[in-house]
């Protein structure tokens, strides 16, 4: 089993009124489409409670997708509301595996997102260790 | 891992960093202009992270 440490974010307490960190599972990776490939690592949240892996538009153009042509559906998050994404398939380079895939592309997406659908599913298992704040990937 | 306190100033932005967050190399509202600027100047194998705001949590 392979495991990646938490990353921190900077968090402010609002309990204590203080600056700390908050831990959360990131992976950074790479997009590709053909020859086109992610000139930057993305830094992308595992999320086992999304469905599917969600991304900014912006880092479809960057590997030359035309995103829009890909399968529309809706999206939505905990609150009432859902915005409108396009399915497209793409490489993930995680730097554990090369997973060919599909990636929900939208417009004002803030934090790209690899879910269980099109991610953990490539894996023989994930699982979190919130305490040792480190993620294991089995293949 | 020690953050640089220069990401204190890009809460809501986008920015490029180095693996261990010791500096911001660039930073944008947009992430389109970001990436635009970031080829630009030829910068490869960075970190493009948004950093989400600093009083809230995250819920998918």
């Amino acid at each position: 089993m392979q495991k990646i440490d938490f990353e921190p974010e900077f968090h402010f307490n609002q309990a204590t009124r203080k600056w700390d960190y908050i831990y959360r599972p990131y992976l950074f990776v790479k997009l590709i489409n053909k020859k086109r490939i992610s000139q930057n690592l993305i830094k992308a949240l595992v999320d086992s409670g999304s469905d599917h892996n969600v991304f900014p538009e912006e880092f479809a153009a960057e590997i030359g997708l035309d995103y829009k042509k890909g399968m529309k559906y809706k999206s939505t998050t905990v609150n009432e509301y859902s915005f409108t994404v396009y399915g497209n398939r793409v490489m993930i380079d995680c730097g554990i595996k090369m997973i060919d895939t599909v990636i929900y592309f939208g417009e004002n997406v803030k934090i790209p997102v690899l879910g269980r659908e099109g991610f953990f599913n490539y894996f023989k298992s994930v699982s979190f260790d919130i305490k040792g704040k480190k993620i294991g990937f089995e293949k | 891992m020690t953050i640089n306190k220069a990401f204190k100033k890009h809460e809501n932005e986008w920015v490029l960093t180095n693996r261990k967050y010791s500096k911001v190399i660039l930073a944008n509202k947009d992430l389109g202009k970001l990436q635009k600027e970031a080829k630009k100047k030829k910068i490869e194998d960075a970190i493009v992270m948004f950093i989400p705001p600093f009083d809230a949590f995250i819920t998918s």
